[in-house]
């Protein structure tokens, strides 16, 4: 049986069936990709709907808060994750026990005192609101904590400290470029988020002038039958994705558990 | 592990600042002043005078308790919570050690091609689905559409912790005589099992999300009843989950 199961064509046979259940997985996701084929075949029809100013401008906005949510979610974890993996300090079992508590709460019980807090900060018709509540992301503190747990030894950081490196040199110039992999996987899971966040948006900014893609991409059809508002819409994370692929290529290679 | 004083004791607490700021902010005060609201009389539209509130101390949630509504709506989600869940994770599960047993090379890629639904949108994906099965009860293909969704990063999960699982352990085991799924259910479930048992949490925390619960009381009825009730249904699955999280928390300290 083991010998059965090591040999060549039982491997080919396992890539085969994965291959099909990725096909079946990524359903969705392909019959976007016929879509941009069709739309290939009727480009003006699709220039003309894309060089709306309406649609550029929510695609910036879109594009603008969603990195920049991103972006600040990986630089914030990173630092708790570091400080958490490394340093022994008096209130640190109470963070972690607060931050599992917030792990557990569906966004859904927050959200009525949230929206209350937004409007009193005075932030509503502002893009901050829209990203600043998502730089936060608990799981991704944990998956770089255990990033940094299994991947940077303690000689590392002594001797960098026996040469006088300070604290923030340290973590800028040795931290970051080992744990790039696992800072751009937090990015693309929160990019995605914030991408297609519909709900919250709804209510945060009423003016319809600045609104992002996400309240937008439905109204957006054309030509009937093919919602052509939504494939850029859905082609954005799925690129990044596509573009950021070897730094997963590294997370997953470097031992982790 | 890394662990190391060396340095001013005020060092962590700068590296903790940028977050801890937005957390308190945004996820601790809204979480404290929804307990602090649970136990008031109030209506969602008054929410601006939270100091006026009326002490009723724990007749809010006796009140919810002997509603017909809530009695079924949580029997319901529980039935789709356990069913998700097992699905979702049994399916992980195997995709995980069907691509441990393929080449080398293609792992990664594999990898990456079924983490594309996890990062795009649930809508999305149950759209898709629900336009190919349109004649299929709609909530079959609503728990299939968050199986799909959700099936990539578990996978994901998976896949790394089953590379770490020590190799001397599983020869020793194939040259004794057990078949590679004989060596999957006893040496390598239980090595995973504590991750398995963190990944149910969270995979019962992001379904609840999407539950029954919540989209039934929020799309049907509307009005404040419907966000009276949403507010202290969370409270009670948060209750459930503190259990069942500190019992966790004792076990398996290394984990988190």
């Amino acid at each position: 049986m083991n010998y059965f199961f090591k040999r060549w064509a039982v491997k080919m046979y396992m890539a085969l069936f994965l291959f099909v259940f990725c096909w079946m997985l990524n359903q969705p996701l392909l019959s976007i990709l016929t879509q941009l084929l069709d739309s290939i075949k009727r480009h003006d029809l699709v220039l003309e709907l894309y060089l709306q100013p309406e649609y550029i401008s929510g695609l910036l906005v879109s594009l603008k808060v969603s990195v920049l949510g991103g972006f600040f979610a990986a630089i914030f974890c990173s630092l708790v994750a570091y400080a958490l993996a490394v340093f022994e300090f008096r209130f640190k079992k109470i963070i972690l026990l607060l931050m599992l508590i917030i792990l557990c709460t569906p966004f859904t019980f927050q959200l009525v005192p949230l929206i209350i807090g937004t409007l009193k900060l005075g932030l509503i018709n502002q893009h901050i609101a829209l990203w600043l509540p998502f730089v936060t992301p608990i799981l991704g503190v944990f998956i770089i904590k255990q990033f940094i747990e299994t991947i940077i030894d303690s000689e590392l950081i002594e001797a960098a400290r026996m040469e006088g490196a300070s604290e923030w040199y340290l973590f800028y110039k040795i931290i970051i470029p080992l744990i790039k992999p696992a800072m751009v996987l937090i990015f693309l899971i929160q990019f995605s988020f914030i991408w297609y966040l519909f709900f919250y948006p709804l209510i945060m900014i009423p003016d319809e002038s600045i609104q992002p893609l996400s309240m937008m991409a439905g109204g957006f059809r054309p030509m009937g039958d093919i919602p052509l508002g939504n494939m850029i819409f859905t082609m954005v994370p799925v690129l990044i994705t596509i573009l950021c692929s070897g730094y997963i290529y590294k997370f997953i290679k470097s031992d982790i558990a | 592990m890394i662990r190391s004083n060396i340095g001013n004791n005020w060092v962590p607490y700068v590296f903790l600042m940028p977050f801890l700021s937005v957390f308190i902010l945004f996820y601790l005060y809204p979480t404290y002043s929804n307990i602090y609201v649970s136990f008031h009389d109030y209506s969602p539209y008054e929410f601006f005078d939270i100091d006026n509130f009326q002490y009723v101390a724990m007749w809010n949630y006796i009140d919810i308790f002997n509603s017909d509504r809530m009695l079924k709506a949580i029997l319901s989600s529980i039935i789709y919570l356990i069913a998700v869940n097992l699905i979702l994770h049994s399916l992980a599960l195997m995709f995980a050690k069907m691509i441990n047993l393929t080449f080398k090379s293609i792992q990664v890629v594999v990898l990456i091609l079924l983490l594309l639904p996890y990062l795009s949108d649930g809508l999305v994906v149950f759209s898709g689905l629900a336009v190919s099965n349109y004649n299929i009860d709609q909530w079959v293909v609503f728990a299939w559409s968050e199986v799909v969704n959700n099936l990539g990063f578990y996978i994901f999960v998976y896949y790394i912790v089953l590379e770490r699982v020590p190799t001397e352990v599983k020869e020793a085991a194939l040259l004794d005589g057990a078949s590679t799924l004989k060596c999957f259910m006893k040496i390598e479930i239980p090595a995973l099992l504590l991750v398995i048992k963190m990944m149910l949490l969270l995979s019962t925390v992001y379904l609840i999300q999407d539950s029954p619960i919540n989209n039934g009381f929020v799309g049907s009825g509307g009005g404040f009843i419907s966000a009276f009730t949403v507010l202290f249904t969370g409270l009670i699955i948060l209750l459930i989950v503190f259990i069942s999280m500190f019992k966790l928390l004792k076990k398996y300290k290394k984990a988190i």
